[in-house]
């Protein structure tokens, strides 16, 4: 292949280098009123009176909206395919607020330092209710967060907020009890993660202003600009053709943009007043009112024969979705369907859970979307079952692990908030990536642990993932390709570029099938007046969906191509061949440039421009092993990583160095939310951790070296071989590290985030232990 | 009040309150490329060059910058562009919100140490955080641009 | 993000000048690099700005560096003489803060006038027995002026470090490259002569006096009189517990690396 596979350089990658604007504030109009939020300092509250008449005379402000000026229309920030399997449970303002940080107020003034001294002309009288903050006490607790009569779910996901539940599911196949009970040895464990801040870049912004056919017209970091339109119109009742929602480059995402953040907010100020109109958040706004990641507990059993057979899996989850129940269930559900899987040969298996309100920030999606929780929970429990085993972990996950051509019960029984669907794994290369994994971190000679120094032990730890391409019969992608003279190419896809270059890799497709250069595809996204529909960016969706549209599109040009090729050489389709130049049949020649010239301008005259829409029929996860080498020591707990091995199947990389890329960012965000980032929140539900000076996310110096490769892995349903890579690599690095520290010093830490403190007392208290059993 | 700054080679009198920093004097002043990413001077994003030496834009007080020169990536364009070669050689670019920052302190490090190790090049950089990369790549691309004596 | 609201700006054109307003105007704020006032307040009424006035060099005599408080600590950083003093203990802490970017702009002056607990900057200040030079007031031994801060308004024109022949140590224990120490330790051996000194304790930084003492009565030193002066700097000193660490995590941390760190500037023959 000439284009894809290839590393070639990003289309846009010298442009941002050498600083041309591109960013969503870049584009704000001349003169914009600026938009602040009065935020709750409550974590529970019901505003029982406000007064804005002094905000509203101060000179300079345009506008002041408390919940008394919005309709009472609920409705979901969640991203996702309509009709949402998110609760409906959001109101422009609302007289409740539910987290500190929630919205209050909305001022729109000339300048900054107008809007916020009208900020604190806002007089509002709370009533404080008793937040909910341990969300292992939300259902049954006396506070409950959504009492309005007027939320509702859009289809049965479990919804009850009488008892502060956002969503419930529970599945299984055969009798986990029963089999259970049959097991030569069982572990039964309870693993908790933490929220996690997604600290992409660039802030949330977002801009509006109606446009010179009195549209509104708005500018947003968004991963989802078809949906942003939708829920906007819905929200304000407003005409969905008279919204255009645009996404320039924005500076990443992994979910944290995914779902509304400021769109409503702006749109309501820029309908009201007339005007131009933007907001951008500030870091602390972005980290106590966007969004974060879910909290899990996760109680997991594992049952299995003595020889190592895994028999059965039994897995329940508590989940914390914060004041509001975006991605509630999805995210929930791919903790369970995204993970058990990977050991798809047990007679029984259960995955059951609830997930409940609390007064705090709202999660979201964010990269790995509970699998990432659900792979700690399981990745550990399978070493913790070796230990017990006295087996090798590597052997363990060899014997029991999903292997190429087979398939598991659980993809037909559990889709997004639905029925799942049925599967085979066409291509898994989990056996190379474990025996490469294997090699490259030099396992064999450094499992469990070696001693370094009398105070420094060296190990390694593994663990394996799986993801999925897309969300099957629900995303839809779509391409246009349109001919220009000279022989170039309009790529127009609706498929959002936050960063992860998605912008390029389509690219590559189109140019691969069209057997042109990338520098003769020009592609232009994410604008909703005039790319095709696509979900957007996330469930590792586009590279699969999307790219699978650029392809149809590609092949449907070139076949649309030959007929005009044909019809200018006076021959017939079946007698012409294209390299993607040159039309040849025969002696007969004709390059693109003249062919595209001629459709211009001289005979037969028709733009050529093709469309193609994509819809998964299944999800071909990609797989990966995760090994990571570790130094502890001994005497204070203190982790060094050496490296970190990744092994990855995702089919083809479209752009290798662009896919490795995706998996190495994303291992660092792994490791980070195991080791660094813990968010702190008061016992009054203040986030203690709301900018980068508290919040740590790994730095340079803190993880030296990665080693990744691809497996070589063709998959025949995506597109030139494809399968996605866009959160694969985040999965791992919790349980291969807690794996590591185990194997270095005996010590199992069950909670996130993996602390030289927590190692430090395991150690401890082993040392106590052995004195105890050296005394019997 | 005025403050007389060279941005970019470009003698400048610009207007700026006591509490200005040089950030939103420098984004008003159409240097879009200086961007806020923190708010805590904890980011490295905001980064410019004063005299040649990194600072962090969004903790400088404009009018100290009074009588200085004033670098941002629009005043080293080629070199950006070369470093961005290099970058785009090795898959190093994502999201590039963060890129500019990267290419002025990566240029000072040329002008300063140019034989610079891997751990010569993560220390002069720490400040400079990446959230999308995981660091390696970018490693490799600094390292050849510094190699690069083109 | 708006800019700090300053309103006005007193440029001094001399250092009496400077301490003539900050005396007059007791709610003026003296501006080192400024970069942790930014962090910590949104309006200043009266801002005085100390640039200019050659307080940023680093003075050399045959007994002592005397560092100018405007000195950023990138010039500290990068200074030939601070690097070889005790092993260049200075120097290293200076290059633990934040990023080069701040480097440049935040000044040794800031760092130590603001006598922040979290400071990796005054601790190994601390060991080294640095006397801090005011305009008005008699030099201070760094140790007393951090008992005694409150109320205390004067210009900080130099810090006195002196030129002793002897080993230093450094550690800085934090969870990244980039965040505030759990703990930070400085030790300094001038010809038997140790001093101890632990900061982000969370408590400012302290010597371990006592531990000192006896420790420096003792000649020649061996194994078994560092690890008895380890134990004893532990329980004189306090230790507290924040979201960063537990107390008893804090006090096991002091103590292993004091001791590494005795072990390192007594009995390993390589400077660094």
């Amino acid at each position: 292949m000439k284009v894809v596979n290839q590393m070639l350089p990003s289309l846009d990658g010298k442009a941002l280098m050498m600083g041309r604007p591109a960013y969503t504030d870049d584009f704000a109009a001349p003169g914009s009123l600026i938009v602040k939020v009065l935020r709750s300092p409550h974590a529970f509250a019901r505003i029982a009176d406000i007064d804005v008449e002094e905000a509203r005379k101060l000179p300079g402000v345009e506008l002041v909206l408390t919940y008394k000026d919005c309709s009472r229309i609920p409705f979901t920030r969640a991203g996702q395919g309509y009709p949402e399997p998110s609760p409906h449970d959001k109101f422009v303002l609302d007289e409740y607020v539910r987290y500190i940080g929630d919205e209050v107020a909305i001022v729109a003034a000339v300048d900054v330092q107008t809007a916020e001294k009208a900020l604190t002309l806002i007089k509002v009288q709370y009533v404080v209710q008793k937040p909910v903050l341990d969300f292992e006490t939300a259902v049954g607790n006396e506070s409950i967060l959504h009492p309005e009569p007027e939320i509702h779910e859009m289809f049965p996901i479990g919804f009850d907020p009488k008892n502060n539940i956002a969503a419930a599911y529970k599945m299984n196949v055969g009798n986990v009890d029963a089999v259970l009970a049959q097991c030569d040895v069982v572990i039964e464990q309870t693993y908790r993660t933490t929220a996690q801040s997604h600290v992409m870049m660039e802030p949330h912004a977002v801009n509006a202003r109606f446009d010179h056919h009195n549209r509104l017209v708005l500018y947003s970091t968004t991963q989802t600009p078809v949906h942003v339109r939708r829920i906007i119109s819905q929200a304000l009742e407003f005409p969905l053709a008279k919204i255009r929602v645009i996404k320039p480059r924005v500076g990443g995402g992994f979910g944290g943009k995914q779902a509304i953040h400021g769109e409503i907010i702006v749109a309501l100020v820029a309908i009201r007043t007339g005007k131009p109109v933007k907001m951008v958040y500030t870091r602390k706004e972005v980290f106590e009112s966007t969004y974060s990641r879910h909290p899990m507990k996760i109680d997991m059993r594992l049952g299995a024969e003595k020889d190592g057979t895994l028999r059965a899996i039994d897995c329940q989850v508590l989940s914390d979705t914060g004041a509001y129940g975006e991605h509630a269930l999805t995210v929930f559900m791919v903790t369970g369907s995204k993970v058990l899987p990977l050991y798809n040969k047990v007679e029984a298996v259960r995955f059951g859970g609830t997930v409940v309100y609390t007064n705090h920030t709202p999660a979201g999606a964010f990269r790995g979307y509970g699998a990432i929780q659900g792979n700690f929970a399981l990745e550990s429990a399978v070493d913790e079952l070796c230990a017990k085993l006295k087996m090798d972990p590597v052997a363990f996950r060899k014997k029991n692990m999903m292997k190429e051509g087979e398939s598991s019960p659980i993809f037909a029984i559990m889709g997004e908030g639905t029925e799942g669907t049925a599967m085979v794994m066409e291509t898994c290369k989990l056996e190379h990536c474990v025996a490469r994994g294997m090699e490259l971190s030099d396992w064999a000679h450094n499992y469990p642990r070696r001693i370094i120094a009398k105070n420094r032990v060296r190990s390694v730890g593994m663990a394996i993932a799986m993801q999925g391409s897309g969300i099957p019969l629900i995303d839809m992608g779509s391409a246009t390709i349109k001919l220009n003279d000279d022989g170039f190419y309009n790529l127009l896809v609706g498929a959002t570029d936050i960063g992860q270059k998605s912008d390029t890799v389509l690219a590559q497709i189109a140019a691969e099938e069209l057997g042109t250069t990338l520098d003769k595809v020009i592609v232009y996204s994410s604008d909703t007046d005039l790319t095709p529909f696509d979900t957007g960016a996330y469930a590792s969706s586009t590279t699969y969906v999307s790219g699978n549209a650029v392809l149809k599109a590609a092949t449907k040009m070139k076949e649309t191509l030959i007929t005009e090729a044909a019809a200018a050489l006076e021959t017939t389709a079946d007698q012409v061949s294209f390299d993607g130049e040159t039309f040849l049949a025969g002696e007969k020649r004709l390059t693109l440039k003249d062919l595209s010239n001629r459709l211009y301008y001289n005979a037969g005259q028709k733009q050529l421009m093709v469309t193609e829409s994509y819809v998964g029929h299944k999800s071909p996860p990609p797989f990966m092993a995760g090994f990571a080498t570790i130094e502890v020591d001994t005497e204070t707990g203190e982790v060094d990583i050496i490296d970190y091995v990744s092994v990855v199947d995702c089919g083809t990389p479209i752009n290798p160095k662009l896919a490795q890329g995706q998996v190495e960012g994303a291992i660092v965000q792994g490791i980070g939310m195991t080791m660094f980032e813990e968010p702190i929140v008061t016992k009054d539900g203040k986030l203690v951790t709301n900018d980068l000076l508290s919040y740590k996310i790994p730095t340079r110096l803190d993880i030296r070296k990665l080693t990744t490769e691809f497996a070589t892995s063709y998959e025949a349903s995506g597109p030139f071989g494809a399968k996605s890579v866009g959160e694969i690599g985040i999965d791992t690095p919790p349980a291969a590290i807690a794996n590591a520290v185990y194997n270095a010093v005996g010590v199992r830490i069950t909670d996130l985030p993996v602390t030289p403190e927590k190692i430090w007392k395991g150690i401890l208290a082993n040392r106590q232990a052995e004195v105890q059993n050296g005394k019997k | 009040m005025k403050i007389n700054v060279e941005v970019n080679g470009r003698q400048r009198l610009l207007d700026v309150q006591n509490g200005d920093y040089l950030l939103e004097v420098l984004r008003a002043a159409d240097c879009l490329s200086v961007r806020r990413g923190c708010d805590s001077t904890s980011c490295g994003v905001c980064t410019v060059l004063v005299d040649g030496k990194p600072v962090p834009s969004c903790s400088y007080l404009a009018i100290r910058a009074d009588g200085h020169r004033i670098t941002t990536v629009e005043g080293i364009a080629a070199e950006a562009e070369n470093l961005a070669n290099h970058f785009g050689a090795e898959g190093a670019d994502q999201c590039g919100y963060c890129n500019p920052s990267f290419a002025l302190v990566a240029y000072a490090l040329k002008q300063t140490n140019p034989d610079a190790t891997d751990d010569e090049i993560r220390e002069w950089l720490v400040g400079n955080l990446c959230r999308c990369s995981g660091y390696q790549s970018q490693l490799l691309a600094i390292r050849h641009y510094l190699e690069d004596r083109s | 993000m708006p800019a700090m609201r300053i309103e006005n700006i007193f440029r001094a054109a001399s250092v009496e000048e400077a301490y003539k307003e900050y005396q007059r105007d007791k709610t003026s704020v003296l501006f080192g690099g400024g970069a942790w006032i930014k962090l910590t307040l949104k309006e200043v009424a009266n801002a005085i700005l100390i640039d200019g006035l050659g307080l940023d060099e680093v003075l050399e005599t045959p007994d002592a560096f005397e560092i100018g408080p405007m000195c950023t600590l990138a010039k500290i950083v990068s200074h030939p003489g601070l690097g070889i003093l005790h092993d260049g203990i200075l120097p290293q802490a200076c290059h633990q803060v934040m990023g080069i970017a701040v480097e440049n702009i935040a000044t040794i002056g800031g760092s130590v006038m603001g006598g922040f607990a979290f400071s990796d900057v005054i601790t190994p200040l601390l060991a080294m027995d640095a006397k801090l030079l005011f305009h008005k007031h008699e030099p201070m031994a760094i140790a007393d002026f951090l008992a005694k801060r409150a109320g205390f308004r004067d210009i900080l024109v130099g810090i006195n470090v002196p030129k002793t022949e002897g080993r230093g140590y450094f550690h800085k224990i934090a969870k990244t490259r980039l965040d505030f120490a759990i703990l930070n330790i400085a030790i300094v051996n001038v010809n038997g002569l140790y001093a101890i000194a632990v900061g982000a304790r969370p408590g400012i930084a302290k010597l371990a006096v006592a531990a000192m003492d006896r420790l420096n009565e003792i000649h020649p030193v061996g194994q078994y009189d560092i690890e008895n002066a380890a134990a004893a700097a532990i329980e004189e000193l306090e230790f507290g517990g924040n979201n960063r660490a537990s107390a008893e995590y804090r006090r096991s941390l002091a103590k292993t690396y004091i001791l590494r760190g005795l072990k390192e500037v007594t009995f390993d023959e390589n400077q660094r």
